[in-house]
């Protein structure tokens, strides 16, 4: 079993197709949608999560190159500068999928990307702008 | 350290051993910019409030005698703070309070208000604080901290300072 989160970003001629229908069914991939947003320039954003076999993931990701659409890995859009962070802890409760967490003994807060969605709350949230998402 | 701060409201409810209840001292400090470091002293932006300055800073309390023993040695649980809702009785200048919580409950993530679970964060930086005292103390066992004379004292609670608020008024 393999696991990719990508963005995917999808030309205005794209939005009306039902491509992650093809995916599951024609290239037998579990899709977990994290986030889904189509831009009033009408240029559509998805954000998920493929988990399959290797061979159908990298099938998969060809039909979507093939097609036009642009594939970027999701690591590169979330990063928490651990430098510019005081562990105000602010962010805490407001994070949905508990990315970032705290260890209550040393009141240190760390970040796991795996876990985070990008779903943006805790960007207007931190006052020192230490989580950037560029999405 | 040169005087109370301007926010500076000695006289708010204590608990029996003098602690306040609600947000009560400040200082007025001045420092040289120039030797300052970003780690300790940042511009911020807090959604919804507006920009600040957000200082960090050390403050060496010398054990002089057994009252200041004691209030050096105040415990979370010791500490209260009202909970206060700052989407509506604060912004209308209501001083209504939901609730009273203490520090040991809100660094432990969750605290209880009106029967409901509420988490929490912190928004100054205990870890930070940590550091700067460990680098204060670190100063002070190689002789390199010194403390100054006290001018005079800071108001207290007979100095009859009280908060004045800030009302707005419509612009007609
Ligand atoms: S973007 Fe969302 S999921 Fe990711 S860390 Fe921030 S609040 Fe959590
Ligand atoms: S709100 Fe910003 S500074 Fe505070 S803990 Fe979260 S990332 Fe760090």
């Amino acid at each position: 079993m393999a696991k990719r989160r990508i963005v995917l970003t999808f030309p205005s001629r794209l939005i009306d197709q039902p491509i992650t229908y093809h995916l599951i069914k024609d290239y037998n991939l579990a899709v977990n949608i994290l986030r889904a947003r189509v831009s009033p320039k009408e240029e559509g954003r998805l954000m998920i999560e493929l988990s399959g076999k290797k061979s159908s993931l990298d099938a998969g990701l060809n039909y979507l190159k093939e097609l036009g659409v642009n594939v970027q890995p999701l690591a590169q859009d979330i990063r928490w500068l651990e430098e510019r962070c005081t562990h105000c802890t602010v962010c805490v409760p407001i994070c949905p999928t508990k990315a970032i967490t705290v260890d209550r003994d040393k009141m240190r807060v760390s970040f796991d990307k795996e876990r985070c969605i990008a779903c943006e709350l805790c960007v207007p949230i931190c006052p020192y702008k230490a989580i950037e998402i560029l999405f | 350290m040169v005087w109370n701060g301007t926010q500076h409201n000695p006289a708010v409810p204590r608990t029996e051993k003098g602690i306040p209840r609600t947000t009560a001292g400040t200082l007025a400090l001045i420092g040289d910019l120039k030797q300052m470091s970003p780690k300790w002293l940042r511009g911020t932006s807090i959604t919804g409030y507006g920009v600040n300055l957000t200082v960090g800073i050390g403050v060496p309390i010398p054990i002089l005698n057994e009252e200041i023993l004691e209030h050096a040695a105040i415990r979370d649980e010791e500490i209260y703070a009202p909970v206060v809702d700052y989407s509506r009785a604060y912004p209308n200048g209501h001083s209504e309070i939901l609730g009273e919580v203490n520090y040991a409950q809100l660094k432990s993530g969750v605290i209880t208000v009106q029967g409901k679970q509420v988490p929490t964060g912190s928004l100054s930086s205990y870890a930070k604080a940590r550091e700067i005292a460990e680098i204060l103390k670190d100063w002070i066992k190689k002789g390199k901290f010194f403390l100054t004379e006290p001018v005079q004292p800071l108001p207290s609670v007979e100095s009859g300072i009280t908060f004045k608020w800030l009302r707005e008024r419509p612009i007609a």
